[in-house]
């Protein structure tokens, strides 16, 4: 339901008193309301919906998971190799 | 900007293929499984996931769109509230051809209403800001996901002190809705793959109680492609496991508790309420109203629409079969009283047909069958656009499936002729005593800002005819022009557009040698249109056109997708971002004579303008009566356009380009052909990306990286931003 994009936080300020930032989504950058992460600095990523960040993006679990399912499907093949002996 | 494995690593084809293969052995026996979220569905869609899985997994499409979900009555308070004096009233893009039951936003803004697109409910409080005169209302609809936005929406035009901004809420719930789905005692539902971007806000820990309660094991899944077989392949372990719990699939983004700072948001502002949902009906406590203490940003009070109540179709099965309990066919409206031009439930419904249309062959000749004029659409669509009769909207001029049908129904019936029915670009007369024939092309240009990154109205007024002309086969020599020009027009701007024609006549090789200017009263144009008409001979011997494409041919691309599409809609400025992306409006005929001087027999020739690449594609398969197969992964587009269409939610092969030509040659001659255009300074990024086949004609398939194949179909209306 909801489009949400990766994007890194280029500068940090304030509108009315509510943390905003500019992002950029690679190559292209746009104001987005932080309010919500109110740990985020500049160089960290996050996931935006609607102009919103929803929440900041771990980068370690992003690598996790993938070398969790390179393992699996290494595992796998494996599997199926023993079948084929 | 390094990209750390968010997006590229999970769209790895390689691993999607393998997880898929996990997928298999791991499942010995039938079950159904929901994708909740209207995101995911139109993932599983774009990518085919749905047709690498084992049989025995049937993906149930659940009703995960806040668009679609939206109740009659409040599109219909929308519309009514749209229709005051003085309302500016703003949505994001998809909710704008949603039909009430008296047309949808567009025909609103037709009528005379201010509809404005906004990207974020922030914009529209920053239009609030700007026009304090007017009652700025934003159509606060969502899920969880957007409700942070919509909250803070309220929070800032407090803290302004604006009070012209108000918000029609229409957010919905995620748990709510899956109580009601897996409460019926129908039920099929044997998995979930919850929402990513939900569970982003609110994490996962209302899940476990109902999947204890239900005995459905659920996943939190993202959104690419290795997210989703990743969460299938959890759900099914599960499943096959006997195993209920609540699984997290999207660690990147989503933790048990969720964004308290963003929940705490959400709670300030807003309370459950009672919800109705487009052909479900009332589900307790599955929307979000305005707390008292905000109560006097309802739009709905401040307006007195609350009084409004439409009644849903009463034949209209849509909520059954968003639970996967009955097919759209089992409904004896299916067809004939709901279409996808004017559905009675949710809009949704259509669509699941729709996403497949060869595998529920059935229940697309029984749609076709029934309705009066054929439905043609094929591919997702959502919404589907409203068949728009009584007035123009601005769909008609999207250069898609609705300019088709204006064309069709109300230009050739009445001025059709056989010139006109040959359906390319240029027309091409004959001349009496003369060998050539004459290729004549006319075209009108409203584009709006007048001046963009990479062109302006007079550059593409010259190149936007020149290469009409050109795409016959014909040397453009001579152009016309019109134009309409506003009162209080700037004459600087009119001389650096006129010198811009000047400088692209230069490059092109052509003149213009006539002209007519007039001039309207203020507020009956937009600054400056223009109107150009071109001419050029075509060579004896010459047959090219849309009509020609041959099996066995090979379709080029002369460079990059979607560039001028972002330029412009970027220079509006509406949406806020900014990048480096330029148009690319050149002109083109130089290229295609250098081609066309060593290589006679090419067959068509097509610049993808309005409606994109697929759209002209889709175009020519049916003049030719062909289908086109194109590479996925061979088809040119900067990072960058990448990057804004999934932003808005476009899909750049509906982009328009104005310096692009598409090329459909005999398959041998493309290795010659692309050496000739890459030379050309508007051809370095030439490339192969598909060829023509005999089976299926007037199909474009679009082959994947995953395997899988996704039917192209023309563009159905405007292109708008998504949400969802």
């Amino acid at each position: 339901m909801c489009l949400g994009i990766p994007g890194k936080i280029l500068t940090i300020y304030e509108d009315h008193g509510t943390r905003m930032a500019k992002i950029d989504f690679g190559g292209v950058s746009r104001e987005v309301c932080i309010e919500v992460i109110p740990e985020a600095k500049p160089g960290d990523w996050t996931i935006v919906h609607a102009g919103f960040a929803l929440n900041l993006l771990s980068e370690d679990e992003a690598n996790e998971t993938l070398e969790m399912l390179r393992e699996i499907s290494e595992l796998s093949e494996m599997d199926e190799n023993e079948h084929r002996d | 900007m390094e990209n750390p494995n968010f997006l590229a690593g999970y769209r790895n084809a390689n691993l999607v293929k393998k997880v898929i293969k996990e997928i298999h052995q791991r499942t010995t026996q039938p079950w159904a499984l929901m994708e909740i979220c209207g995101g995911q569905t139109h993932a599983i869609m774009q990518y085919g996931l749905d047709q690498l899985l084992p049989e025995d997994i049937e993906l149930i499409h659940g009703p995960g769109c806040p668009v679609c979900v939206t109740p009659l009555e409040l599109i219909d308070q929308a519309l009514w509230i749209a229709a005051q004096p003085g309302v500016i009233f703003t949505s994001f893009g998809d909710m704008l051809r949603v039909p009430g039951s008296q047309g949808d936003l567009f025909s609103a803004r037709a009528a005379g209403s201010q509809v404005r697109v906004v990207y974020s409910p922030l914009d529209a409080v920053k239009i609030a800001s700007e026009n304090p005169n007017d009652q700025v209302v934003f159509f606060a609809i969502g899920f969880e996901t957007t409700a942070p936005a919509n909250a803070m929406a309220v929070l800032q035009a407090e803290k302004m002190g604006l009070k012209n901004f108000s918000i029609l809420p229409a957010n919905v719930l995620v748990p709510p809705a899956m109580h009601a789905i897996l409460s019926s005692p129908n039920n099929r539902i044997q998995g979930f793959l919850a929402a990513g971007h939900v569970c982003a806000v609110m994490g996962y820990w209302e899940y476990p109680p109902i999947a204890e309660q239900y005995q459905a094991p659920i996943v939190v899944t993202g959104f690419e492609p290795l997210d989703l077989v990743r969460g299938i392949l959890q759900t099914i372990k599960m499943l096959e496991e006997n195993r209920i719990d609540v699984e997290n699939a999207y660690t990147r983004a989503v933790t048990y508790e969720g964004n308290q700072a963003a929940q705490k948001m959400i709670h300030q502002v807003f309370k459950p309420v009672d919800r109705n949902w487009r052909g479900i009906g009332m589900i307790p406590k599955s929307g979000f109203g305005l707390r008292r203490a905000y109560e006097s940003f309802d739009a709905s009070k401040r307006f007195d629409s609350a009084d409004i109540k439409t009644q849903e179709s009463e034949i209209c099965i849509a909520g059954q079969v968003l639970q996967g309990l009955k097919k759209p066919s089992d409904c004896p409206a299916f067809g004939t009283m709901c279409t996808p031009q004017n559905p009675l439930g949710a809009p949704w419904c259509p669509l699941k047909v729709l996403v497949q249309p060869i595998t529920d062959m059935e229940e697309n000749r029984k749609m076709n069958e029934n309705h009066q004029a054929p439905v043609n659409i094929q591919g997702p669509v959502c919404p589907i656009p409203h068949q728009h009769t009584e007035s123009v909207v601005i769909g008609h001029g999207s250069g898609g499936q609705m300019t088709q049908d204006l064309i069709r129904y109300n230009f050739q019936s009445r001025i059709g002729n056989p010139y006109l029915s040959e359906g390319n670009d240029a027309a091409r007369l004959v001349l009496e005593n003369t060998d050539g024939q004459l290729a004549v092309s006319t075209d009108s240009h409203v584009v709006s800002p007048i001046f963009y990154p990479g062109g302006d109205i007079g550059r593409l007024s010259v190149c936007g005819t020149v290469n009409d002309v050109a795409m016959l086969g014909a040397v453009p020599s001579f152009l016309t022009a019109g134009f309409i020009l506003e009162e209080g027009f700037p004459i600087e701007y009119l001389n650096k557009i006129i010198d811009s024609m000047a400088e692209a006549c230069e490059e092109a090789g052509v003149r213009i040698v006539a002209g007519d200017t007039k001039v309207v009263e203020k507020g009956k144009a937009d600054g400056i249109f223009i109107n150009t008409a071109g001419f050029g001979l075509i060579p004896k011997g010459r047959q090219i056109g849309g009509q020609f494409a041959q099996p066995g041919d090979a379709v080029l691309i002369s460079g990059t997708l979607g560039d001028h599409g972002i330029a412009v809609l970027q220079a509006r400025g509406d949406l806020g971002f900014e990048s480096g992306i330029k148009s690319d409006v050149a002109p083109l005929n130089h290229l295609i004579s250098d081609l066309l001087d060593r290589i006679p027999d090419v067959h068509v020739l097509r610049d993808p303008t309005r409606g994109g690449l697929a759209t002209s594609l889709k175009e020519i398969a049916c003049q030719s009566e062909v289908s086109i197969r194109l590479d996925e992964q061979a088809i040119p587009i900067k990072d960058d356009v990448r990057t804004a269409c999934e932003m808005l939610g476009f899909d750049p092969l509906y982009l328009a380009n104005e310096g692009k030509v598409i090329i459909i040659l005999p398959g041998e001659k493309a290795d010659e052909a692309l050496e000739i255009i890459k030379k050309s300074p508007y051809g370095t990024n030439a490339i192969r990306i598909g060829e023509v086949f005999e089976k299926d004609p007037g199909m474009v398939l679009l082959e994947t990286a995953f395997g899988t194949t996704r039917i192209l179909d023309m563009l159905s209306g405007e292109i708008l931003p998504r949400i969802c």
